[in-house]
């Protein structure tokens, strides 16, 4: 299974996406189904929910805040 | 055919520019930030690619400060229309281009704004950057909200102190507008050490690529307005334009064939080094500068600054006849007064422009001579 951390843009989803890379997380930028949120077209990153820790620190730890974190 | 119009845009530009773009438009152009199809997604992280490139190359904040535009007036418009409300006041210097000058007048018309001009000092042979800031200083109000600077105007090279006037901003508590259209990619501009809170860059010139490039780069704290709205590929269904940059101010598709190719002239400028490409158009200057010192007739202006830049008249032959004679040589120069009568006025020059000659890191010592020569010509049958 494979959970989505949801940010506000694209841009702010690359850049997370970069940074938990650099930690060696495996993730994928990826459109979130706008049916699944409230403000349409969203963006974010998936990763396997083994991860979800690691995920939650680097994110942390680099001040970038998702929106929230759902299930793929 | 010999190009020395590398201020209004370089030529030629680096063969891997070339060979981005043609890529781009053959291998991945998908609309940025659109659809989730994987030419989208390559075109977005190409985009993303050269938003990291700027960050560094201009110790930014971070790469999500990095606002696409359309060249460097379309992002001083930005950064300067943000700052409108009634009262407003701006500072800003005495050689602003068009670009800054234009957006004042319109909102000291319309929006209730006003501005005053600091002295640049640029015709001052005890030019410093004290003189400099203490004129800043002493045109500072309360209501003042920014100072706007070029970081060195497009008819000389006298470069601003940023540093210093930077760090009397921060002093001051007012933010501060660098127009880098002439300093990007010819020396280094660091946006922490002096303190900038929007700096606007033109892609095409100095950073050598296409036409149709430029960025905002704007500080955490720099109160963005968006100029356009329109889609932005996020929160679709706000009504309003979304808080987040770098999508709050790039309403509409963006050019991935010239941001693509942006990132593209940075890796090649990269590859020689700001500090070189600086040394050798100062080498050009001095060169430029010595040979046509010594043609009867010539005068160069603001000749103690080295750098990409160098203006001179021949006297008594408009400076437009000049590079209409010049480009009949094949030599591409510019004449006029170069959208910048504010410097003009200080410079001396104001009554009929100048003939601007800038280099880039293409232009070679047989340039130079071949401009010379064909200005002596030029001036020999003035004075046969």
């Amino acid at each position: 299974m494979r959970y989505i951390a949801v940010f506000p843009t694209l841009t702010l989803a690359q850049k997370a996406a970069r940074v938990l890379k650099a930690e060696n997380i495996h993730v994928e930028v990826v459109k979130v189904d706008s049916t699944r949120t409230r403000r349409g077209c969203s963006w974010g990153v998936a990763f396997d929910d083994s991860k979800l820790l690691g995920v939650r620190m680097t994110l942390s730890n680099n001040s970038l805040s998702e929106r929230e974190i759902i299930k793929e | 055919m010999i190009y020395l119009d590398n201020a209004a845009t370089s030529f030629p530009k680096p063969p891997e520019v070339v060979a981005e773009i043609a890529r781009c438009m053959t291998e991945y152009c998908g609309n940025p930030g659109r659809g989730s199809h994987k030419l989208a997604f390559a075109a977005a992280e190409k985009i993303f690619d050269c938003r990291v490139a700027l960050c560094n190359l201009f110790s930014a904040e971070a790469p999500e400060n990095v606002i696409f535009t359309q060249n460097a007036t379309h992002a001083l418009n930005i950064a300067i229309q943000s700052l409108a409300r009634e009262g407003a006041h701006f500072i800003c210097s005495d050689c602003e281009h068009n670009s800054v000058r234009r957006p004042l007048e319109y909102l000291a018309r319309e929006r209730g704004c006003s501005y005053s001009l600091f002295d640049s000092h640029i015709n001052d042979y005890y030019r410093n950057s004290q003189k400099i800031c203490s004129s800043i200083a002493s045109l500072i109000r309360p209501e003042t909200v920014a100072v706007i600077s070029t970081a060195c105007p497009n008819i000389c090279s006298a470069r601003m102190p940023l540093d210093e006037i930077g760090a009397l901003c921060r002093r001051s508590k007012l933010l501060f507008i660098v127009d880098g259209a002439q300093g990007a990619g010819h020396f280094e501009i660091n946006m922490k050490l002096s303190n900038i809170s929007a700096l606007a860059l033109p892609g095409h010139k100095g950073l050598l690529g296409p036409q149709g490039s430029g960025a905002l780069i704007v500080s955490s704290s720099f109160p963005t307005m968006p100029l356009t709205f329109g889609g932005s590929g996020t929160a679709s269904l706000d009504a309003e334009m979304p808080l987040e940059l770098p999508e709050r101010l790039e309403a509409g598709t963006l050019s991935t064939p010239a941001i693509v190719g942006l990132e593209a002239g940075i890796k090649a400028l990269s590859s020689i080094g700001i500090t070189k490409i600086g040394a050798h158009e100062a080498i050009l200057f001095q060169k430029a500068h010595r040979l046509l010192s010594e043609i009867r007739g010539v005068t160069v202006y603001a000749p103690r600054y080295s750098g990409s830049v160098i203006s001179f008249n021949i006297e008594g032959i408009p400076s437009d006849r000049v590079a209409n004679l010049l480009s009949e040589r094949d030599i591409c120069v510019r004449g006029g007064f170069h959208c910048n009568p504010l410097a003009h006025n200080v410079l001396g020059s104001h009554l009929h422009g100048s003939v601007r000659a800038s280099f880039s890191p293409f232009n070679t010592a047989d340039d130079v001579y071949a401009l010379a020569d064909a200005i002596r010509t030029v001036a020999r049958g003035k004075y046969r």
